[in-house]
């Protein structure tokens, strides 16, 4: 199957969204967004359109992230200057209500030791999961920071009712070449799940938070 | 490879998303929320079991067969009317009753429950309940044996029993999460015994039990609890070990289906097999699951042609299996390659059931707890 946009067009209108973000600069990082519009496709009917896109650097930078670890994570997340929460912080939670919506609304996202992992309903009961937040496993073998960029650089994408959606590939502080990557990997992979492919996609729109928006197809 | 025996067409303009099958009868369930039965032979006889009033229509959120009151199929729509039909009484369901609620998913245990899950507005709910209450057509909120509403992000989408183990319920959302509720515990801090963290949307979530469960026969000797398998909408499958506090088992992951097994999308999961297919090669596959692992698949010829095919139910003893796809087609396959024992089989039915006299089956004495 072969793509319908090329980098070199994506590399264009990249320019201009990265100009118009110069122009006028704003108080805060601003986020470029890809917009999809779907055709010839019925979310009543059609298979659901959702899933993650795992991209090769992290989009949002100011992520905040929470490990909670056994002994050996706890360390290596200390190594890594990223927080952590032993069994024994969990314990003392105590199944709070209060105390667990708090942290989860602290963190963005959080990882646990695989070892650790299967108690965390039994220790924190449904909260984390109700705000969307219940953790990724990370095991012994892999890499911690690793896998906190994995966690950090994975985006979500949903198509609820409407025929378009949205993901956030990258922010306008990223190199031009960075930002050209992702929206020609999340573009391919997006249309590698649609059943009629690049015929089922309407439009390829990207823009900044504040800035205008360019079509890309 | 089998080439499909029979097909007919139901539908010029709706899809064919639903597929129960019986002795007798393929029950389908088309995307404008009707329902139609079909003989098994696929001849075109239709009868229209329900048919959505024109402006109420409603897509179907699932149908599926009642392993505990036979001859029984129950379907529930995105608006949260749960039918009970029974097969042999055309037209006419048994028995009706609202929920009230924007059901995304449904499913049916092998102990007499029906468990359906909603959207997320905003809270996404799971409500658990008897089947013969359901059957008794009016419903107080103190029908409910069980409600969880706090353990999921997203809609819910998918929501499997365990085959064996009739406390157990596994249930998949769009935020990516399979939780695993003990519905002895009604406290929702407490319920959730296990959760899986699939990163994506998740798709169908179910058991891999190495016993055959196509029979009903349950067997509540040494539990065999199998694994948990979970499927996303970007078709990444992984299997989990379930109970296994010590960590001995490790996770296994299949990854993108896609590319693992060089199809374009995955249908479905029905009785330890999974369908996959490709729409631009035209070709269809039924995948069985044996100890867990992936075993030698038949390749469905044709497939539904450039369709996708959304719903599969596997019939007479494995030997036969019907599809149903976006052409509006539900076809039937021989798995075995002789092409009499459909006929055989049907023949071999309606025989028992002149002999029986179609009495009823004797209800099960299976008490839910």
């Amino acid at each position: 199957m072969s793509s319908k946009i090329t980098t070199a067009g994506v590399r264009e209108e990249v320019r201009k969204v990265l100009a118009h973000s110069n122009e006028k600069k704003r108080n805060f990082l601003e986020t470029i967004e890809l917009q999809v519009g779907l055709k010839n496709y019925d979310p009543q009917r059609d298979k659901r359109f959702s899933g993650t896109i795992k991209l090769p650097a992290v989009p949002r930078p100011n992520m905040t992230i929470c490990v909670f670890g056994d002994a050996v994570d706890c360390d290596r997340a200390k190594g890594a200057g990223v927080d952590s929460m032993s069994v024994e912080d969990l314990k003392k939670l105590n199944k709070n209500k209060k105390l667990i919506k708090k942290l989860a609304k602290k963190y963005n996202a959080f990882v646990a030791s695989e070892a650790l992992i299967k108690q965390i309903p039994r220790l924190l009961g449904p909260g984390l999961s109700k705000a969307g937040k219940f953790p990724t496993p990370v095991s012994h073998n892999e890499d911690l920071v690793t896998k906190i960029n994995d966690v950090k650089s994975t985006i979500r994408f949903q198509l609820k009712k409407v025929l378009c959606l949205a993901v956030s590939i990258g922010h306008v502080e990223m190199e031009e070449d960075q930002i050209v990557q992702h929206i020609m990997l999340a573009s391919n992979f997006l249309v590698s799940l649609l059943k009629k492919h690049w015929q089922n996609v309407g439009s390829l729109v990207i823009k900044s938070s504040m800035g205008p928006a360019f079509r890309v197809y | 490879m089998v080439s499909a025996k029979a097909s007919l067409k139901l539908s010029e303009t709706e899809y064919i998303s639903h597929l129960v099958s019986f002795p007798e009868y393929v029950i389908t369930g088309l995307t404008d929320g009707s329902i139609l039965s079909v003989p098994v032979t696929l001849e075109s006889k239709l009868t229209t079991i329900s048919k959505p009033i024109t402006g109420q229509q409603a897509p179907l959120a699932n149908l599926l067969a009642l392993p505990t009151i036979p001859h029984s199929f129950i379907s529930c729509d995105t608006k949260g009317k749960l039918k009970i039909h029974d097969v042999r009484q055309k037209s006419s369901q048994v028995s009706a009753v609202e929920t009230g609620l924007a059901v995304t998913a449904c499913g049916v245990s092998n102990f007499g429950h029906v468990a359906v899950g909603t959207e997320a507005s905003p809270d996404a709910q799971i409500h658990v309940f008897d089947v013969r209450k359901l059957q008794t057509g009016t419903k107080d909120s103190s029908d409910t044996i069980v409600k969880y509403v706090d353990s999921h992000n997203d809609d819910v989408t998918d929501l499997q029993f365990h085959p064996t183990q009739k406390n157990l319920l596994a249930s998949g959302s769009t935020d990516g999460v399979v939780n695993l509720f003990d519905l002895k515990i009604s406290n929702e801090d407490d319920a959730v015994v296990e959760a899986f963290n699939h990163q994506a949307s998740i798709h169908r979530t179910g058991f891999f039990i190495n016993e055959s469960i196509t029979s009903l026969q349950i067997s509540e000797k040494t539990p065999n609890l199998g694994k948990l398998f979970a499927l996303s909408h970007m078709e990444t499958l992984t299997v989990y070990p379930l109970f296994d506090e010590d960590n001995k088992e490790k996770l296994e992951e299949f990854g993108d289906l896609r590319e693992a097994w060089k199809c374009q999308y995955v249908c479905d999961f029905q009785k330890q097999h999974f369908l996959i297919g490709s729409n631009d090669e035209n070709w269809a596959k039924l995948v069985p699951i044996i100890d867990n692992s992936p075993g030698d698949g038949i390749i469905l010829e044709g497939g539904h042609g450039s369709d996708v095919i959304r719903c599969f139910d596997i019939w007479n003893l494995s030997k036969s299996c019907f599809t149903g796809g976006e052409d509006g087609c539900v076809k039937l396959w021989d798995l075995t390659g002789d092409f009499d024992q459909v006929s055989k089989f049907a023949k071999s039915v309606s025989k028992e059931k002149k002999h029986k006299g179609g009495k009823a089956v004797k209800k099960s004495k299976r008490a839910p707890y």
